[in-house]
């Protein structure tokens, strides 16, 4: 079951076939988990979001054609949950961008560097949660679950030239905030 | 392009990212090789690049299947529900009226139909559940 591809087991999964449902769900969990982490700041409902991903995956797979366009498909709906959580949340505070996971220095980092390092990814965490969410939303695809720029443009339903742009403003926005903070410091 | 002289800062990203076609990858390679300024912006946005590659992966808590499966069945069993307590009731209800109308000629058949149980259509959330969704449902409403 573990050598066919999304694809397949799409296909078995729609006619009902539950361990092939469960082969393509551990698959994808932990990068669909990881996406709607960095999308939302909060592991919790990441986690809410994550079960909300693949019940809707289930629930609609009968409708899905096995074009190889899996991921695309999946992270659409994780997009479309996350950004409709957004909405509804009126974003009127920070989001930690951690997950709780992340406190413990790399190893092999003396205190100070791991502090140093640690303050630097919060920096960098901070200028990707104050990005516009569908900018945040194409870096986020491409960087971290790295999606071709069609396959972003399919997950976020626009045109590959609108990934251009939203991915150039997004890393224009990050260099922006990043050499600032790196100045006041 | 944006002029004769730059390419644009998108055009750029996506030669960064790897998505320009044979064609545009030479004309910005050759442009880059006498254009500081380009090369520059390369190098930023390939910093740019490993400071956010510098960030851990969350970690899923725990797996989704269990979960997702005790929820797909709860859902499962909730929308049938009241087709199968009707189904039940008139399973009963026919039961009823068939000992009523043999009376004490049925009574000596008893026996035969004790450990009998009624398959429901099994779900393909239940994971290998021995008990049907019938039963679950009869259970219910003791």
């Amino acid at each position: 079951m573990t050598g066919m591809t999304d694809d397949q087991l799409m296909i078995r999964g729609a006619a009902g076939d539950e361990a092939a449902l469960r082969t393509l769900i551990e698959r994808w969990e932990k990068p669909v988990f990881a996406f709607l982490v960095r999308m939302l700041g909060s592991p919790e409902e990441a986690e809410d979001l994550c079960q909300d991903t693949f019940m809707r995956l289930i629930s609609s797979s009968g409708r899905y054609r096995p074009e190889g366009r899996f991921q695309s498909w999946l992270f659409r709906i994780a997009g479309n949950l996350a950004r409709s959580r957004l909405r509804r949340r009126k974003i009127l505070r920070w989001l930690p961008l951690t997950s709780g996971h992340h406190e413990t220095p790399a190893p092999g980092l003396d205190p100070l560097n791991a502090l140093a390092a640690g303050q630097e990814q919060e920096r960098v965490r901070a200028a990707i949660r104050q990005l516009p969410d569908r900018q945040r939303q194409a870096l986020i695809l491409k960087r971290y679950n790295e999606l071709s720029y069609q396959e972003i443009a399919e997950a976020m339903g626009i045109s590959v030239g609108s990934v251009q742009m939203l991915l150039h403003r997004a890393m224009s926005a990050l260099k922006r905030d990043l050499s600032r903070g790196r100045h006041e410091s | 392009m944006s002029d004769s002289t730059h390419p644009d800062g998108y055009v750029l990203q996506a030669y960064h990212d790897g998505e320009l076609n044979d064609e545009a990858t030479a004309r910005i390679e050759t442009h880059c090789r006498d254009c500081v300024r380009c090369r520059n912006e390369l190098a930023e946005l390939q910093r740019l690049d490993g400071l956010l590659a510098d960030i851990d992966a969350p970690e899923l808590p725990r797996p989704v299947w269990p979960a997702l499966n005790g929820a797909l069945r709860k859902q499962h069993e909730a929308r049938l529900g009241p087709a199968f307590a009707f189904s039940a009731a008139a399973v009963c209800a026919a039961g009823i009226t068939i000992g009523i109308l043999l009376g004490p000629v049925g009574k000596s058949d008893q026996s035969s139909t004790n450990g009998t149980t009624w398959e429901g259509p099994s779900s393909m959330w239940s994971g290998g559940a021995s008990a049907s969704l019938l039963e679950i449902h009869l259970s219910d409403m003791d």
